[in-house]
Order: C-alpha cells, then sequence, then structure tokens
C-alpha cells in the first residue's frame, strides 16, 4: 500500500502555473531600475531561467564599481590589484570566472585575469620581489618551505562535496583584470550597457568557451553530492592514517625540540624550562596501587602523639605548664621594669 | 544562645523581615492578598454593569405592580378558562388540557406575594454570552386558588397553567402597556411546570414569570419520590411530579433562605460567582437535559453548607468556617464530592436542612457522577499541596475544558424508545431526560469501568409564541440526536474482554447473555474456571465497538436508523495518519528490535580502541513517535534511523580540533571496518556529511541490516556541550544544556507512562506537517507541547484518547500569548507561586533582548529536585503567528463535532503567496505493479533526499526575501514574501530588490529573479511554480 502524496491531498485549485501574464505583472525592466544606486552603476544581465515560461526579457541586475584600495584584507592578499581591479555585488549565485569572462567580453569590457568571491577563502599572500631579496640565508629558506609542506600533508583538505559551488546570498566579487586599461574598458562597457541602454541582450552565461566545463545545476548536482558524500573507505583510511601520521610526527618532532633546548644554554647561559603542554595521562591501576601501598608504609612509620586519652592529657598538661611559664616570665619582666622604674 | 542573647542586649539582633516568613512585606503584596485579587478581578469581570442591573430592576418592579394590579377573575370550568383565555390571545400549550377535567369553579386573584429573584435583588447578574440579561420575577399564587387534593393528578399543574394565563392577560391589560413580548416555556426544561417569558428586548433582558405556591399548601410529607400522586391508575411512583410540585412550594422560601446568607456571610456572592462560572465552562446548567444543576442550586448547597456549618461539625465546615470566596466554592465542591445516593430511590438526593426539598432532584445519575468526579478533581489539588492562589489559577485561568475522550452522535427514535423503558418510570413527561437516563444505565452497564464519566447533550425545545398557537401542544421529536461526551479510564478503556459471572450462576449468565446477545460467549480460563466474556476486536478501540453495540441493539428492530457517528475515533486517526501494512506497535517494536540487535553488536566488537558508553535512538520513530511508522527500505531511498554513539572518555584525543575531527573520523572508519567483519550487515559505509558552510564536515555510519532496515550512527560530540548566555540582563546566568536535555528527557520519559502519549505526538506531528509548518519545529518542542496536556497538576484527567490528547494540546496552543508568557510544563513537579513569580520576571528580562523579527517560544520545564529549565524556540514572528491562528481554527472545528476530524488536517495553501510544486516520482513500491512489462530505471537515490537537500540549499538562497513552508513529502514548498524593510534594501542586496520608487516610494523584490534562481537551482526537481489565481 503506497503512501498518498501531498499532491493528492492539497487542494491547489486557487492556483495557476506561473505564465507570463504573471510574469509580465511582477517582472522588473530596467526602465524601472536607477543606472546609480549608491555609487555603484546596475548592470543587468538576461536571465533564460524562465524563457520557458515568458517571452518577455527577464533581468538580473548586477552593481559595480571600481574597486576601493582600502578594503584591506583583499589587497593584503593580492597587492597587485589596485587600479585594475572592479567590485561587483549581487552577484547571481551560480557566477564563475567564467561567466563574468564571458560577459565582459560580451559587453567589450577588458579581460578579466581572476575573480575574487567574499565567500571563498583568500590565498595566503604571495612574498613580492622585495621581500624575496630580504631572505638571504637560504638554508633558512628551506626549513621553512619543509614545514609548509608537512603543514599541507597533516591538514590536507577535506573531500569536496559538491561538484559546483553556488555563493551565499550577499557575496560580492572583486574581478581582477589583466591591467588598468582593460579595467577602465570595462568599466565604461559597463557604464554604457547599463538600465538606460534599450539594447541589452546579454543572457547571463552565454558566450562561456566550450573548453571551460561547469557542471550542470539541479538534480545531477544533488545526484552527485550523494555519491560524494559517502567516499571510497580505503582512499578514506589512506586520508585518516597519513593525516594522524603526520600531526603525530609533528607534535612528536615539537616534543624533540623543545627537549633539546631544555638542554642547550642560550647565548646568555640560560636553559628555557618548559612544560609539557599535553595532558599527563591518566594512571594506571598498577599505578594508583603502588601510590597507595607507599602511602600505607608511610602511614605505618608514622607517629601519632596524641592517640591515646593519656597522650591528649599529657599534651594538655605540658601546654598549661608553658602558658604557666610564659605567665611567670611575663610577670616577671613586668616586676623587674616597675623596679628599674623606682630606682632613682 | 537564646540565653546568652537575652543576657546580654547588646548581642541581640533586631529580627530580619526577609528571614521571617510570617513578617508582611513592606513593598510587595503578599501571596495572599495577589489571590484576593485575583479573585475579586475575577468575579467582578463576571458580573453585569450596576447600569444594566438598575435598568432590568426597574423593568421589573414595573411588572410587579402591574401584577399585583391586576383584577381577579372567576371561571365556572377550567375548560371555561381555556376557552377565555384563548379568546383573549393567550394559550399556554399543556397536554394534558382537556383530560378528564373535572367541573370545578375557578377563581383567579392577584398574587399575594411577588418577588424579584433573588439575583436582582442583590445586584450579582453574570454575564451571558448572548449579552442577554435573565432573572426572575416569582409570583405566588393564592392559596385559594386550589382545593386540598389539587396535588392529585395534575390538578394543581392545571390551575398554574390558567394562573400563568391570568398573569399575561394582567401584563397585556397593564395601563401603560409594556413593550415586551410574550412566550412560553418550560422551568429548566422541566416539562410539567410551564413558565412564561417577559421579552423586554429594547433592554436586552428576559423575565421569567415563576409561579410559586405556599409551603403549607399541600401535605409535603405525602410527595416522596416513592409515591404515586399522578396516574395513580399506572400505580407507578412520580418522583419528578412530587419533587416538582415541592420544588414549586418552596421557592420563596428559598429566595428568603439565600437572602439572609448573602446579608450574613459577605463571600456568598463571591463564591456564588465562582460556582456558576465553574459550572458553565462544565457545560452544566439548571436545565433538565444539562445536567439539572445550575446557578440556583448551587446557591442553595452554599446555604446548606453555612446552615450545617454553624451548628453541625459536617463534612463541609474545615473550609466553611474560613472566609473568602473561594474556600467556600470549595467546601460546595467538597459537599459534592461527599453525597452518596441513597439506595432507595438511586437518584442524586439531597434535602434542605429541616425541610423535604431536595436540592438535586432534576439531576440525572449521569450528571451527578460528572460533576461529583470534577468536584474530586478540584479537591484533590489539596492533596498535591497546591496553594490556593495556584488552585484558583488551575481552575479559572488559561484553562480551557477539553474533556472529552470520545464523543459521539446517534439518532435516536423517542418514540420507539419509550417502549423500551422501564415499566416503572412514568413515560409521559421529559421523555428527553428519561431517555438520557435509560442510555446512561445501559452504556454504564457496557463499558463497566472503561468510563469515568458521560455527558448527554439533546436538543432543546425552544419557547413558544403565546399568540396565534391553538391546538398546539408540547413538541414531540419524534426523531434527534443526542450527542455523547466520554471521558474514559486511561487504564481500562482499552481491554479487550470483559468478564461475565460463572457459569454456575445460572441467574446472572442468562442476565448477562440477554444484555450482550450474541456476543457472550463461554470461556474456559486456565485455573479452571469457566466463565461467560465478550471479546472484542483488538484492531478497533474496544469502547468504539461497545457502544456501536449498544446504539445498534437500542435501535433495533427498526434498522433504518443511522449508525453513530464517533469523532476522533481510531478509524479517524487511522484515516488522517494511514494505518500501515501491519499494526503500528508491531512495526515500530521490529525497529527498535533491529536497533537493539545493532548496538548489541557495536558493543561485543572487541577489537575497537575504545568502549562504548551508550548507544541510543535519536528518530522519533524509534520512541514510536514519528508520524509513519519505520519500516524496512533500500538504501538511500527513504530517511535512515538516527542513533548516538558515547564513547568512552579518552584522555587521548587530539587537543586541535581539527585533528580531532579527523580521529572520529578514523574511529568511524574503524568500527566500520570491525562491523563489516562481522557479516551480519548487507551494508556499512562511512559518510562525510557538510553543512552548507562547508567548514565543520560530520561523519556517520550507516548500516543497512538484513532486515533491510537503514540505521545512521553519529559520534556524540562531547566538546559540542558548550554554555549558553541565555539571558545577559540577568547577571550572565548561564543554563546548561546537559540539564535542560535531562529535564527534556525526563519530562518526556515520565509522559510515555500513559498509553495515548505517543499517538498524541504523532497526530500533533502530522497536524504540524499538514499545514507546512513541521520544518519550523524540532522533535523535542513539538514533544513538550504534547506533555503539558499529560500534567498531573490540572483538574483534568489524563487523556485517555488521542483525540482527547490532540484537543487539549490544540486548545493550549489556541490560548498560549507567547508574546506575554511562557508555557510552563508541570509534568514532574508543580511551579509554586514564588517560582511562578521568578519565571515571569525572567520571561520579560529574556523578551527585551530578544530580536523583533523572530519570535520567540519559551518553554519552562519543572524538575524533579527543585531546578528549573527554560526551552527557547526561536521561529519566524510570521510562523508563530500562524501556528496560534491555526490552532484556534482547528479548536473550533474540533469543538464542533459535526466537523469531520480530518478537516483539520487540511491545509489552507491560499495563505502562501506561490507554490513550488517538485516533480513527483514513482512511488517505489508501486512502480512495477501497474505495467508489469516496463522496467523502470534503477534509482540509485529516492526523491526524498535529493529534495531535502535542495529545498535547504534554496532556504539558504532566498531566506532574506522569502519563508518556504515545505510538505511533509517535500513534493509540494508553500513560500510567503517576506515583508520589505527600507534598511535590507539600502544596505545589503540592492540588486533583489527594486530600490525605492521615487514615485510611490514602495519597495518591491525582483520576484522574477527569484522565480528564475527557485528554477535554475531545482531543474530537474522542480515540476513548476504556482501563483494565485
Amino acid at each position: 500500500m503506497a503512501k498518498p502524496s501531498s499532491l493528492d491531498s492539497v487542494d491547489l485549485s486557487a492556483f495557476k502555473k506561473l505564465d507570463s501574464a504573471t510574469i509580465s505583472s511582477i517582472n522588473l525592466p530596467p526602465s524601472n531600475v536607477p543606472k546609480l544606486h549608491k555609487g555603484l552603476t546596475t548592470l543587468p544581465v538576461r536571465s533564460n531561467s524562465l524563457a520557458a515560461l515568458s517571452s518577455e526579457p527577464i533581468f538580473h541586475y548586477l552593481s559595480v564599481k571600481p574597486h576601493d584600495p582600502q578594503y584591506t584584507p583583499i589587497i593584503n592578499a593580492n597587492p597587485n590589484i589596485n587600479g585594475r581591479s572592479l567590485y561587483i555585488s549581487s552577484i547571481p549565485f551560480d557566477s564563475t570566472v567564467h561567466h563574468f569572462r564571458a560577459l565582459f567580453t560580451a559587453i567589450g569590457g577588458g579581460r578579466i585575469e581572476s575573480v575574487i568571491f567574499s565567500d571563498e577563502p583568500l590565498p595566503p599572500r604571495s612574498s613580492t620581489a622585495d621581500e624575496k631579496d630580504l631572505i638571504k640565508n637560504k638554508k633558512r629558506k628551506r626549513t621553512h618551505s619543509a614545514a609548509t609542506s608537512k603543514q599541507t600533508a597533516e591538514t590536507a583538505p577535506w573531500p569536496s562535496l559538491w561538484n559546483r559551488k553556488v555563493h551565499a546570498p550577499g557575496t560580492t566579487a572583486v574581478a581582477v583584470f589583466v591591467d588598468k586599461a582593460a579595467c577602465d574598458l570595462a568599466m565604461r562597457a559597463v557604464t554604457d550597457n547599463s538600465t538606460d541602454n534599450p539594447n541589452l541582450n546579454y543572457f547571463w552565461g552565454s558566450g562561456i568557451g566550450k573548453g571551460n566545463i561547469i557542471p550542470e545545476l539541479g538534480k545531477q548536482r544533488y545526484e552527485d553530492h550523494m555519491e560524494r558524500m559517502f567516499p571510497d573507505p580505503e582512499w578514506a583510511q589512506k586520508f585518516v592514517d597519513d593525516s594522524l601520521a603526520a600531526y603525530d610526527n609533528r607534535l612528536k618532532a615539537e616534543e624533540e625540540e623543545r627537549r633539546r633546548k631544555a638542554n642547550e644554554p642560550d647565548e646568555d647561559g640560560f636553559v628555557t624550562v618548559i612544560r609539557s603542554s599535553r595532558p599527563r595521562p591518566p594512571p594506571s591501576a598498577e599505578e594508583i596501587a603502588e601510590r597507595l601501598k607507599k602511602e600505607e608504609k608511610k602511614a605505618k612509620k608514622g607517629f601519632y602523639p596524641d592517640f591515646y586519652r593519656f597522650q591528649q592529657r599529657e599534651l594538655k598538661k605540658e601546654q598549661a605548664k608553658q602558658l604557666l611559664s610564659q605567665f611567670e616570665d611575663a610577670k616577671r619582666q613586668v616586676r623587674e621594669r616597675k623596679d628599674s622604674r623606682h630606682k632613682p | 544562645m537564646l540565653s546568652e542573647i537575652q543576657s546580654n542586649p547588646k548581642k541581640r539582633k533586631l529580627p530580619d523581615p526577609s528571614d521571617s516568613s510570617d513578617a508582611p512585606s513592606l513593598t510587595s503584596p503578599t501571596s495572599q492578598q495577589r489571590f484576593q485579587a485575583d479573585v475579586a478581578g475575577f468575579v467582578k469581570l463576571q458580573k453585569c454593569g450596576t447600569k444594566e442591573v438598575a435598568q432590568v430592576t426597574k423593568i421589573a418592579e414595573n411588572l410587579k405592580q402591574a401584577l399585583i394590579g391586576a383584577e381577579g377573575l372567576k371561571f365556572a370550568s377550567i375548560q371555561d378558562a381555556n376557552a377565555a383565555f384563548r379568546a383573549r390571545g393567550v394559550h399556554i400549550p399543556y397536554p394534558e388540557c382537556g383530560d378528564d377535567i373535572r367541573e370545578v369553579v375557578v377563581s383567579l386573584t392577584p398574587p399575594s406575594r411577588v418577588e424579584l429573584g433573588w439575583s436582582l435583588r442583590h445586584g450579582i447578574i453574570r454575564k451571558s454570552e448572548h449579552g442577554v440579561i435573565n432573572v426572575d420575577l416569582i409570583v405566588q399564587i393564592p392559596s385559594a386558588t386550589f382545593l386540598p387534593k389539587d396535588y392529585l393528578e395534575y390538578l394543581y399543574l392545571r390551575k398554574r397553567i390558567l394562573y400563568l394565563s391570568y398573569l399575561v392577560l394582567a401584563l397585556k391589560n397593564a395601563n401603560p402597556p409594556f413593550d415586551c413580548s410574550y412566550a412560553s416555556d418550560f422551568i429548566d426544561g422541566d416539562e410539567l411546570r410551564p413558565i412564561v417569558l417577559v421579552d423586554c428586548s429594547h433592554a436586552k433582558c428576559m423575565i421569567r414569570l415563576i409561579p410559586a405556591v405556599s409551603v403549607d399548601l399541600f401535605p409535603i410529607d405525602k410527595l416522596s419520590p416513592t409515591a404515586c400522586r399522578a396516574d395513580r391508575k399506572t400505580g407507578t411512583p412520580t418522583p419528578m411530579y412530587n419533587s416538582s410540585l415541592i420544588d414549586d412550594a418552596y421557592h420563596l422560601d428559598n429566595l428568603d433562605t439565600l437572602q439572609k446568607y448573602t446579608t450574613l456571610r459577605e463571600e456568598f456572592k463571591g463564591a456564588l460567582v465562582l460556582g456558576t462560572a465553574w459550572l458553565s465552562c462544565l457545560g452544566f446548567s439548571a436545565h433538565l437535559l444539562d445536567g439539572g444543576f445550575g446557578e440556583r442550586e448551587w446557591a442553595l448547597l452554599q446555604s446548606h453548607v453555612i446552615e450545617t456549618t454553624v451548628n453541625e461539625s459536617a463534612v463541609a465546615s474545615r473550609y466553611a468556617s474560613s472566609s473568602g470566596p473561594f474556600q467556600l466554592f470549595k467546601s460546595v465542591l467538597n459537599l459534592i464530592a461527599n453525597t452518596t445516593f441513597p439506595i432507595a430511590t438511586d437518584t442524586p438526593t439531597l434535602h434542605r436542612k429541616n425541610t423535604q426539598h431536595n436540592i438535586l432532584f432534576k439531576m440525572s445519575r449521569w450528571s451527578f457522577r460528572t460533576l461529583k468526579d470534577h468536584s474530586l478533581a478540584v479537591i484533590s489539588f489539596d492533596k498535591l499541596g497546591l496553594s490556593l492562589r495556584a488552585q484558583f489559577q488551575r481552575i479559572f485561568q488559561n484553562q480551557p475544558y477539553t474533556i472529552a475522550d470520545l464523543s459521539m452522535s446517534f439518532p435516536v427514535d423517542s418514540m420507539h424508545i419509550i417502549g423500551k423503558l422501564p415499566t416503572a418510570v412514568a413515560r409521559r413527561w421529559n421523555i428527553k431526560h428519561l431517555i438520557n437516563e435509560y442510555y446512561y444505565d445501559m452504556f454504564a452497564k457496557g463499558l463497566g469501568n472503561r468510563y469515568k464519566t458521560m455527558t448527554f447533550s439533546a436538543p432543546k425545545s425552544s419557547p413558544r409564541e403565546l399568540e396565534g398557537i391553538l391546538g398546539c401542544e408540547t413538541e414531540n421529536d419524534g426523531v434527534y440526536n443526542l450527542k455523547l461526551f466520554i471521558t474514559l479510564d486511561e487504564r481500562n478503556c482499552a481491554r479487550i474482554l470483559d468478564y461475565g459471572p460463572d457459569v454456575g450462576n445460572t441467574a446472572k449468565t442468562a442476565d448477562f447473555r440477554g444484555f450482550w446477545e450474541g456476543k457472550a460467549e463461554l470461556r474456559r480460563f486456565k485455573d479452571g474456571r469457566v466463565m461467560e466474556t465478550v471479546k472484542w476486536d483488538s484492531a478497533s478501540s474496544p469502547t468504539e465497538q461497545i457502544l456501536s453495540f449498544l446504539c445498534q441493539k437500542l435501535a433495533s428492530p427498526f434498522q433504518t436508523q443511522d449508525p453513530p457517528t464517533f469523532y476522533g475515533c481510531v478509524s479517524d486517526i487511522h484515516s488522517v495518519s494511514p494505518p500501515p501494512l501491519q499494526p503500528a506497535v508491531d512495526l515500530y517494536g521490529a525497529a527498535v528490535s533491529e536497533f537493539k540487535t545493532v548496538a548489541d553488536t557495536i558493543r561485543q566488537l572487541k577489537d575497537f580502541p575504545l568502549g562504548f558508553r551508550k548507544i541510543s535512538g535519536l528518530s522519533p520513530g524509534l520512541s514510536s513517535t514519528s508520524v509513519d511508522p519505520p519500516f524496512p527500505c533500500s538504501r538511500y531511498l527513504e530517511t535512515p534511523l538516527e542513533g548516538e554513539l558515547e564513547l568512552e572518555s579518552s584522555s587521548m584525543w587530539p587537543v586541535d580540533p581539527e585533528q580531532r575531527r579527523r580521529s572520529e573520523f578514523g574511529l568511524l572508519l574503524k568500527l566500520r571496518a570491525e562491523l563489516d567483519a562481522t557479516g551480519n550487515f548487507i551494508m556499512t559505509h562511512v559518510g562525510i556529511a557538510a553543512s552548507l558552510g562547508f567548514d565543520n564536515p560530520g561523519f556517520f555510519l550507516d548500516i543497512l541490516t538484513k532486515r533491510q532496515y537503514y540505521f545512521r550512527f553519529r559520534l556524540k560530540n562531547t566538546l559540542e556541550v558548550v554554555p549558553r548566555v541565555i539571558a545577559p540582563a540577568l547577571d550572565m546566568r548561564y543554563e546548561n544544556p546537559a540539564q535542560i536535555l535531562h529535564l527534556q528527557t525526563s519530562v518526556v520519559q515520565k509522559c510515555h507512562q500513559h498509553q495515548y502519549f505517543a499517538p498524541s505526538i504523532r497526530i500533533l506531528k502530522k497536524w504540524f506537517r499538514s499545514h507546512h509548518l513541521a520544518s519550523f519545529f524540532n522533535e523535542g518542542i513539538l514533544e513538550l507541547f504534547v506533555a503539558i496536556g499529560f500534567s498531573p497538576y490540572s483538574p483534568f484527567a489524563i487523556p485517555a484518547s488521542t483525540y482527547c490528547g490532540f484537543r487539549r494540546i490544540m486548545a493550549y496552543l489556541s490560548h498560549w500569548d507567547w508574546r506575554n508568557m511562557p508555557l510552563e510544563i508541570e509534568v514532574l513537579r508543580y511551579f509554586p507561586d514564588g517560582e511562578r513569580t521568578r519565571i515571569l520576571r525572567e520571561f520579560d528580562a529574556y523578551r527585551s533582548i530578544s530580536r523583533n523579527n523572530e519570535a520567540c517560544l519559551s518553554v519552562v520545564v519543572a524538575g524533579e529536585n527543585g531546578e528549573m529549565a527554560w526551552i527557547r524556540h526561536d521561529v519566524p514572528r510570521l510562523v508563530a503567528i500562524r501556528m496560534t491562528q491555526l490552532a484556534r481554527e482547528t479548536h473550533t472545528q474540533l469543538t464542533n463535532i459535526s466537523t469531520p476530524f480530518s478537516a483539520v488536517f487540511h491545509p489552507d495553501m491560499t495563505f502562501f503567496d506561490f507554490v513550488i510544486v517538485l516533480e513527483q516520482e514513482p512511488s517505489l513500491y508501486e512502480a512495477n505493479r501497474k505495467y508489469t512489462n516496463i522496467t523502470t530505471r534503477q534509482r540509485k537515490f529516492g526523491s526524498l533526499p535529493l529534495n531535502e537537500r535542495f529545498i535547504a540549499e534554496l532556504k539558504a538562497q532566498i531566506e532574506e526575501y522569502v519563508l518556504l513552508f515545505p510538505s511533509l513529502d517535500t513534493l509540494i514548498v508553500g513560500g510567503l514574501w517576506k515583508p520589505a524593510r527600507e534598511l535590507d534594501v539600502l544596505v545589503k542586496q540592492p540588486h533583489q530588490r527594486r530600490p525605492a520608487d521615487s514615485r510611490t516610494g514602495n519597495l518591491m523584490y525582483n520576484k522574477t529573479a527569484i522565480f528564475g534562481l527557485i528554477m535554475e537551482l531545482g531543474r530537474g526537481l522542480v515540476d513548476g511554480i504556482r501563483v494565485p489565481r
């Protein structure tokens, strides 16, 4: 007996299929969108996702402006993009670098070198030529690269679960052009193709070269994701083994380094005292038993001066005697002082 | 120490007011004062305003003067009098007119005494639902109108009717005339005693003209319930007739008594308002068909309590001696709870002190038992240790009275049933009342100890206009629908075997067989006894089967009548949640047993580096609370049953979180390898699941057993238990999530001891899913919603049916004002007054810091050892409002039992702005059934997991603009556009919305772009988008 689906039980008689009339009633044509908004130029691109339902052009609106070099994280990571990059906000969720290349090629912009998306981690800063000159000690440099390679093995990335990533809402992009001229050309093209241009006809995603294979969205992508959720066991085992082995090796190396440093005095002749950062393992049952035995022995050896009642009485008597003698001493001292005071 | 302090005055401390429990607080009112204020406020709310009362009093006084000043009339016979009144347009229908009427002179003179009703005298008139004020005007008929033997053979009643006609005529002829209309009705539905209703619609009041006689008119001692005073040819006792006469005789006497005690005892009025409010909540009224216990009877019981307390140490003295309306209210309940039937009459009896007047003479056996049961429930609060204020709040404030476990309606042919009534009953009057009694006897016998209370509801006759009705006699409702509301005994209602007498007891055996007819069967038990038994089908509810059988038996031999209609019966529940291939219990049990087998296999692994502290099931299917029972499935096609593995602690875990994660992954791989080596499972696989952020992947181990049960285990991550700030305003108070979880689990475990808890959860989940709300609520919060209906600290019994449990939850949800108060779960213990005050304070503090666009549903749980835990559940405000709105609608529909039960689960799709319809793939189980020669493509994944991922991703993409409401099977997703806010438009996403239009200032989303996104992201999954026509 099959379960009835919600399609059978739900009454959708009050609804109709999304049709061209509805689309045209809610559509947002470029004429209704300002060319400039908050300093960003609007760039409409046509979307064909609803083309089957309506022949009316449907637009998605990108916002573009020259990239602000004050945005330090990106500039720090990419110090050479000053003056040749555009900031693009409200990018479509399926944007890739190929989409932007095709877009700017189509509208007559410059050639794009790369695109930096805000939801992707920034690459580590590449060392400039000046910085390279500063590194004179080649041995030190080699050591550094070796450490980096170890780190990589230990923190190898997890396998990607998606063949194509979609961007989270609010993601922005910085399109880096090959040079400043290309960037200026692109910005000019954006201005020319903004909402006041009646001949907007570029479809988002069109013109991407055949060599640039972008996986399909939709059902296939989710099926592929389901496949990727279950990696090959052998591969997974190797991945974990390598990773944990690298981690253990690193810990061992660090421990050895510490020990070595503990035995070697520095230039001033001091020895660094280093405590182990790792917690001590809990004592085993044997250790506990041994410790208990020791305590027991110690207890046997011990002397209890107040164990018996007579001992307690003796102690009290002694304390009373001490107090009495102290009192007598004090009295004597007082008397002596008085006597000395009365003497001429 | 004390002597030391006394001897040394310097050491004496000043008493600290905060230390002393009985010291009055200078700033805040005491609990007692708050309680008195609560009661006074409630009483005030229930009463009519003084202006309205004054207006009605004025009208009643005018009527009184008109009646006193009426002219006398004299007729040669009763027939002459009838004819004369008819000729003048006054006719009060009465079926006995014309029967055996003697030729006696009838002399009608003005009333000897006319009194305003007791409520009118003291201005305590309770507000009615329809806004019409009902008051009484009691008119004493002069004793000279009657002869000494007129109490026999309805003579008194005939003259009483003539006198009523005389009164109406007097009012009609009054000068100046009254702007009123007149109708005839029966006093409290008692067909023996007509009254006249004076409808003053301009003043929104209805005045009842109630005839009364002097106490010494008839010999009261000759009107005992066992005597036959009417229809003496039959010799049948006429208890109702006799009691009616006594009641008429004591009308004015009762009035005087009530007036006396109202003056003497200050709390009398307040207690009466409380009592009538309580009775009204339970559906009781003075009408015979409503139980025959109303405001007047309650007031008489109050006076009885006070009378007996003054001189005797009666049962009620415990409360009556103390002052306060609530205490007096409880004393009356105590009196009811301790009243028993006398064996001789088998009718509720409680005589007023030193009189023959039985206060409870109108009550039925069923109504008395129900009233007593409710009284006992309230009285039992004392045993639980609840304070008076807590008791008051539980009885009168925010407590919806939804108590019936089973509601049914069945047609009754009164003419047919009259023939079946016992011969010892006079069958001429109040037929519906008698039929109710008869049905009660039959049902009570049939159900045995399965039921606690029964309440009958028959249609009442409406008042009749006095003019223009000639020759029309009393209504004869041949066939009508009788409604029955039953509260069941939770422990006994599911019993499928009824035991009868031993086979040796011939008389009882014959009686048993006569009652159960073909259902009775002899059964031999292991101990050698041979007994009569009746066995019911276990697939359905035994109670429903018994009631159906008895209805059918009572309707025979006329089989044309419709069968009884049950509301919320087992088949209704199944119609909402289709039963699986096997009985549901077996499927749940099979899944749990399979889970245990897997858990045992895991525990027995020897080469695994760490031991397992606990292996627990997390899925609702493993605790019998999933909407659909778990059943065997193929890999990935259905949602797996989730479990959790808790490992023994170890100090060897890496400190680095990323390395710890990798170690966990490694452990799962090791576990998989070990389980694979056992050969007990078809498939074991370790998977990686990432949230949308990709940052912290989680891991799981999938196991497919040989019985095709699909389990998914995750490692319990102890590092996730991080203290959470709940209210920075409250001195940075932290709550321990482990404690919250522990309390939540304890509450649910305690409730699981009730057999209808799990089905109630299932049906509530089904309701949330049907209305596309389930994705906003987790399992835990829904279970707590259900737990509130199973609290032992409420005046209602624990639900003994899924229908009752669900109805009660709906009542709570519909009354819950989540903006201003938390939901208090009092299952393990109750919250004392002080703690409740603190709860409200904490709630206010938290509310002040909560966000505006989200509603925080706060649930506070009481722990056994005095602890308390807050559970906060944030949902979009729109969703919370929708939940309350739907709960109200559902509660109304369930209250009106003519609505089919399944109707409350039909979603109203017009609520949504658009609907996304996903592709429906052929079902796994019917893919090849219809066309056997077609080979369908072997699917690796079911549509459910794919759709779930798509909807999750879609939600993340468009959550700023749209609220998505997916259905249970993810095939339909409702969408609501969120209200646009300027802040978002300017700062965040100018691309998705049209910026502010300079002409209109309106904001609008780029809806086409969002629709395009839906189609693009769900390519191959989305069938289409629907928009309103």
